[in-house]
């Protein structure tokens, strides 16, 4: 069956708290306003008419700025977050490599862990004996299968935690940022997987900053400009694109902090690069 | 489509995989440490049961052949339900990087905490098992009885737990009220006292009849004891479990899709 992705005018509302900000008052005040306060309620847009047809075949890149809301949307897309307006359709078995090193029970072993990782992904269990042979071996912590978790650093657990994500071939990758942790024959070996990975996948969403990762692995960008789809097509004009955007928000700021400035003789509090 | 609380049940329990693993993972890993190990799941029923039984036998002035086992039932089936309570309130907020990757399905984090309630019961049982063995009154075949009164308690927790674990999700005060409920709920239930000697109509036979751990512990113990089981307890039983069901039914509906925004 084909893989494939459409959204039609996809929005996410989401309500938010604020706790009440109180000016002034002594170091007393402010302690007793934090235990007292009431958060608020908000609601924000996250995402709004997301409108896109991905196909078989499709490298996507996610570009975008922080806060532009590319996690969200590939929250969307794994199914963690319903949208609250438009539809989604998701055909194709997906695999979301978002935090790798979540979900491990630290006081399990290694073994355990992988056990636990690995149904968790809804592989059935005898399928997943099969697997943990190449894990540890991929992971390079083979040695270490009987010890508990949490003796392992956080480069290991990563290691762990993206040899169990990346041990099956699914239909559609959702990937979040490429990940620098891990030594550098770990990281070199990883991406070539990665790749390998991407290639055997009908889709893959890629939410980047990385934009020589975005160019090799990816031939559509999508960029997201404060929850919206901004441009949608080859990934060479998307980063074109992405560039004028955030050159044309620099310069908004900019005059925006002028203007703040009254005559604008105070010093800029806008730093030339932003991201 | 919108979640229903009855396909991803049904869809669950036919993957028992990961919720059976990984609450069984839980209990190893939680006595690992210790040198009794899973004996520890025994010892805390036990002692209370023994202890507390022969205590209270005296006080309440009751003949401990008939108290002790009576204490024991109503006990570790107060305990199962207490845990799956507790456990639920938090379990979804515990499971938020399982969640946020797409695993939307609840009714795995919930059955996962009622097989982790469900083991210890178990292991529990031996405990009635022994005092029914040690009363010279009771026959301890009667254990068997379980089978057929026990699915109808973990029905109710079924949906109970969904419920909590979905409020828990949305309002981090259902814990501590729950924990503060459960704490006087335990001196409520006729667990320690016996409940049944109260005038039918009085307002203390009413605030016995009217809770609902009364009946479902009542289900399962008098057959063990060797009593008929109340119809009022059938009744109460039936309306609990059907109309608990399709609340939750409406829950789910409703609000399971903004779990993962809530956490």
């Amino acid at each position: 069956m084909t893989a494939f992705i459409r959204a039609r005018g996809v929005g996410l509302e989401v309500p938010y708290y604020v706790q009440p900000e109180r000016q002034g008052g002594s170091w007393l005040g402010t302690l007793l306003s934090a235990a007292t306060a009431r958060p608020r309620r908000h609601f924000a847009t996250l995402l709004d008419e997301i409108t896109f047809d991905i196909e078989e075949g499709d490298r996507v890149a996610l570009i975008g700025s922080n806060g532009a809301g590319k996690t969200t949307l590939l929250r969307v897309l794994t199914g963690a977050f319903r949208p609250t307006r438009g539809s989604l359709d998701v055909y194709g078995s997906r695999q979301a490599l978002l935090n790798l090193s979540l979900g491990f029970n630290p006081e399990g072993t290694l073994h355990e862990n992988i056990y636990l990782r690995a149904t968790a992904m809804g592989i059935p269990a005898a399928k997943v004996r099969g697997l943990v042979d190449s894990i540890l071996d991929f992971s390079e912590l083979g040695h270490l299968a009987n010890r508990r978790l949490l003796t392992l650093s956080s480069g290991q657990r990563m290691r762990l935690g993206f040899a169990i994500s990346t041990s099956v071939q699914h239909d559609i990758m959702l990937l979040d940022e490429w990940f620098g942790a891990g030594d550098i024959s770990f990281v070199r070996k990883a991406r070539e997987r990665l790749v390998s990975r991407v290639e055997g996948s009908k889709i893959v969403v890629v939410a980047s900053h990385n934009t020589d990762l975005a160019k090799k692995l990816c031939n559509r960008g999508l960029v997201i400009r404060q929850g919206h789809v901004a441009f949608l097509g080859p990934i060479k004009d998307a980063l074109s694109e992405y560039k004028r955007i955030s050159e044309v928000d620099r310069a908004a700021r900019r005059a925006a902090a002028m203007a703040a400035d009254g005559e604008g003789g105070g010093q800029s509090s806008i730093v030339g690069r932003s991201d | 489509m919108d979640a229903s609380f009855n396909r991803h049940l049904v869809q669950s329990l036919h993957q028992p995989e990961f919720w059976g693993y990984s609450s069984w993972l839980d209990i190893v890993t939680k006595y690992r440490r210790t040198r009794l190990g899973l004996i520890w799941i025994l010892v805390p029923v036990a002692v209370f049961v023994g202890a507390i039984g022969s205590v209270y036998s005296r006080i309440m002035g009751h003949d401990p052949a008939f108290y002790i086992p009576y204490l024991a039932i109503g006990f570790t089936v107060w305990r199962f339900m207490v845990q799956c309570t507790n456990e639920s309130a938090s379990i979804l907020r515990g499971h938020k990087s399982f969640i946020m990757d797409g695993r939307t399905r609840l009714t795995d984090y919930v059955l996962r905490s009622i097989a982790k309630a469900f083991f210890y019961f178990i292991c529990a049982v031996l405990v009635i098992i022994g005092a029914l063995i040690w009363s010279p009154d009771m026959h301890w075949p009667r254990i068997f009885t379980l089978a057929l009164t026990f699915p109808i308690i973990v029905l109710n927790m079924a949906w109970w737990s969904t419920c909590v674990a979905v409020i828990g999700s949305r309002h981090a005060d259902t814990g501590e009220m729950i924990n503060t409920a459960l704490r006087f709920g335990m001196l409520l239930t006729p667990i320690l006292w016996v409940g049944d000697r109260f005038e039918a109509g009085s307002a203390f036979w009413w605030a016995v009849h009217i809770n609902p751990a009364y009946h479902l512990i009542n289900f399962v113990r008098a057959p063990i004891l060797g009593q008929a089981i109340d119809p009022i307890t059938i009744a109460y039983l039936a309306i609990l479990s059907i109309c608990g069901w399709l609340a939750t039914i409406w829950l789910y509906r409703r609000y399971a899709r903004f779990v993962p925004l809530w956490i």
